[in-house]
């Protein structure tokens, strides 16, 4: 009762609690801001191109593999698979407006299952909305591709993977990525600009089809009407792929069923050969994680494999999980990691030290107090828990008022750093070259809860050597003088 | 028992109190023999240096001696436990010092109570608060005090802050009131008038013992006794 009186009084009077108070409240602030951007710059380093992935995916290389729809019917009765999708994976040259041409990653899906095993709809840029929303750059621009849907879904339209307009409806559709189109400018301040729009636009697209040997064959060549444009979220994906309808990318890439015939009698038939896909992704049932459904598909496709003589056994069909695809990004997330990990280490230790210090000092200025309550009867025990409660304070304040700061910080990120560009012109986070297209700013809860008690227990800690000492004071040799 | 030690209430016998300092020792109490009766006003006088607060110290059970022990009631303070000897002080035992010893940071009425909230626990604290500060608002008030309950210690003169702290040594309402040299640090007539106060209190029945350097203070006691090398002899 007095320790808590006393707790809240030393916490009033003096100047030296506030810069404890002050020391928590940036330590803490700073922890969660940095956890809060570099962890969210991490995961989503880590959730690269999840948008556009299935949570485990089988591929045997750009030759592709037979029976994939036989082997997407078994993935749908394994009851950890929600859905599967097969898809077309090839390379080749996109010619845009202005004759300028593109390397691209041609995607053949099917947009129907691609959409449930992906955030395929998700991540489509023309929307309904987007065309009702304000152009940043003062309404023409968006009007203008609003104009060329007139009434259609843009959304729709990539969903079926099908030109909405009358003129051109027999055509096959593309859907690009955002920085496909040399029109498309992205600003610094992440918004884009389209001048003008490649919507609705016949581009050519030339792939070059191998065989299931690996043997180049006459390159193909196509019109494909682009229906809409899609922001993943990832530079690397939205400046490279395209979507193209699965059918059309399976002929184009002569992976379609064919017939053999004896090259010296073409009226010959001596068999068949079946249609092939580059790579199956599934999408796991709910609550079923990526490694459970992983194991599920392997033990599976070890008997599918037996019973196709000519499916790729494993490894040379590669079943993985998206992580395990994105291994190349996660090694050097766990680096990251861990050298987080020692900096909020020395911050820890820092603020320990910092507490610990301001404390022994409050403890060496209170000996006359100590002294006193002694005198009239508080414990050693008493007086310790004085400043260990004092700590506890201190830290859970502290912790409070951090966590505030950073999150009104990190929520408002964007705002700040859009702020700081117009007011002072400071652009740190430059989005015209970007690889994600916004600074992260979710909190993680539980991480907040974490560093929370981590701030209140270092606080604790700090104090436990002053504390000590407070226990230690000679209540005699404290009242000898005055 | 006979009535003679059924009215004793503190007791010392063969106090010995050394300091030592660096090679040096001090022995500042040599043998210290001293009874103190219920409702008795003892003083005891002596020089600076004589080893007066020591006394009052092991008196209390506040400090241990090298030798002999201290006896309250006929148990003796130092088998107690340390924390069952801090909860005797709080309990039985009243500390006035020289230097008034207020906390800074708390008000009349907090340095008062604060007292009776170090013997409760938390919630035993809170259930108490109101009659607390009730008791301490009369107990200022019968004081002369009762204007600045909200006053801070810096706020008042010398014989206030004197009167504060005696007004926190009695909230437990204490078998024993130990004084050390309460007026030590006042003039001549304020001085008087915690004399006068501790006097009051001595009529309504407080046990006192009280140590100073002065023998006009001393004068107002019941008993005297004179602390010399160490040994106190009668006056
Ligand atoms: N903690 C201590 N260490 C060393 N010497 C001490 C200590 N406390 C008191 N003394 C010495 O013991 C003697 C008696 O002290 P004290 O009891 O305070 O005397 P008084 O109260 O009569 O003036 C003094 O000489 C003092 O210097
Ligand atoms: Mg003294």
């Amino acid at each position: 009762m007095y320790k808590l009186l006393l707790t809240f009084r030393y916490l009033r009077r003096k100047l030296i609690p506030v810069f404890a108070l002050l020391a928590v409240t940036l330590c803490t602030a700073m922890v969660i801001i940095v956890i809060s951007i570099m962890g969210g710059f991490l995961d989503l380093v880590k959730n690269a191109g999840r948008t556009v992935m299935g949570d485990v995916s089988c591929y045997s290389g750009l030759g592709g593999f037979p029976h994939y729809d036989e082997l997407i019917t078994a993935i749908e009765d394994l009851p950890e698979a929600e859905a599967a999708t097969p898809i077309i994976i090839a390379y080749g040259l996109l010619k845009l407006p202005g004759d300028v041409i593109k390397g691209v990653q041609v995607y053949g899906i099917e947009p129907d299952s691609y959409a449930k095993v992906t955030a395929y709809r998700d991540i489509l840029y023309w929307t309904r909305d987007t065309l009702k929303t304000p152009d940043p750059l003062g309404g023409r621009l968006y009007a203008s591709v609003a104009e060329i849907y007139k009434d259609h879904d843009p959304v729709e339209a990539a969903a079926t993977l099908t030109p909405p307009w009358k003129a051109v409806e027999s055509r096959p559709a593309i859907a690009t990525g955002l920085e496909v189109s040399p029109y498309n400018v992205r600003m610094p301040d992440g918004t884009y600009r389209f001048s003008p729009s490649i919507i609705g636009r016949a581009l050519t697209l030339t792939v070059l089809p191998v065989t299931s040997k690996g043997a180049a064959l006459e390159p193909a060549t196509d019109q494909f009407i682009v229906v809409n444009e899609f922001n993943s979220g990832v530079y690397d994906v939205d400046a490279q792929r395209v979507f193209i309808p699965f059918d059309i990318a399976q002929k184009m890439m002569v992976m379609d069923a064919a017939t053999r015939v004896d090259p010296d009698n073409p009226t010959k038939i001596l068999g068949s050969i079946p249609a092939r896909a580059t790579e199956v992704h599934i999408k796991a049932a709910n609550g079923v994680s990526p490694v459970e459904l992983l194991a599920a598909v392997q033990v599976m496709y070890d008997k599918f494999s037996q019973q196709h003589e000519d499916m790729p056994p494993q490894p040379f069909m590669s079943i993985s999980t998206w992580q395990q695809r994105q291994a190349k990004f996660l090694s050097a997330v766990e680096n990251e990691k861990s050298l987080m990990t020692v900096l909020f280490g020395i911050i820890s230790i820092v603020a320990v030290v910092m507490i610990g210090v301001i404390f022994y000092m409050i403890v060496l200025e209170k000996t006359r107090d100590i002294g006193i309550l002694r005198a009239i009867g508080a414990s050693r025990a008493g007086v310790a828990s004085i400043f260990l409660s004092f700590g506890a304070v201190i830290g859970t304040l502290g912790a409070a008022f951090g966590t505030t700061i950073a999150c009104l910080i990190v929520m408002n990120i964007n705002e700040i750093h859009a702020w700081l560009g117009d007011t002072f012109g400071i652009v740190i986070w430059d989005r015209s070259v970007y690889f994600f297209d916004r600074i992260p700013s979710q909190v993680n809860t539980h991480e907040v809860i974490v560093i929370v008690i981590v701030a209140i227990v270092a606080s604790i800690l700090g104090a436990l050597l002053p504390a000590i000492k407070a226990a230690r004071v000679d209540p005699i040799e404290s009242l000898r003088y005055e | 028992m006979t009535d003679s030690q059924n009215n004793t209430i503190l007791h010392a016998q063969q106090l010995h109190k050394h300091y030592r300092m660096g090679s040096e020792d001090l022995h500042v109490l040599r043998g210290v023999d001293v009874s103190v009766k219920h409702g008795e006003w003892l003083c005891i006088l002596g020089a600076s240096g004589s080893g007066k607060s020591t006394l009052l110290h092991l008196l209390g059970g506040l400090d241990t001696p090298s030798e002999g022990g201290v006896t309250f009631n006929g148990e003796d303070l130092f088998s107690y436990s340390a924390a069952k000897r801090d909860r005797f002080r709080n309990a039985h035992v009243g500390f006035v010092f020289q230097f008034y010893h207020l906390l800074p940071e708390l008000n009349v009425l907090e340095n008062t109570i604060i007292s009776g909230m170090v013997g409760r626990s938390m919630l035993g604290g809170f259930g108490a608060r109101a009659s607390m500060r009730q008791r301490g608002s009369e107990l200022l008030e019968s004081l002369g005090l009762g204007e600045r309950l909200k006053h801070r210690p810096k706020q008042l003169s010398g014989g206030e802050r004197q009167r504060v702290a005696i007004a926190r040594a009695l909230i437990n309402q204490p078998d024993v009131l130990l004084a050390d040299e309460p007026t030590g640090n006042l003039d001549r007539d304020t001085g008087q008038r915690i004399l006068d106060l501790l006097q009051g209190l001595h009529k309504d029945g407080q046990t006192m013992v009280m140590v100073t350097h002065d023998a006009t203070v001393a004068d107002r006691a019941d008993r005297v006794l004179k602390l010399e090398r160490g040994r106190l002899v009668h006056d």
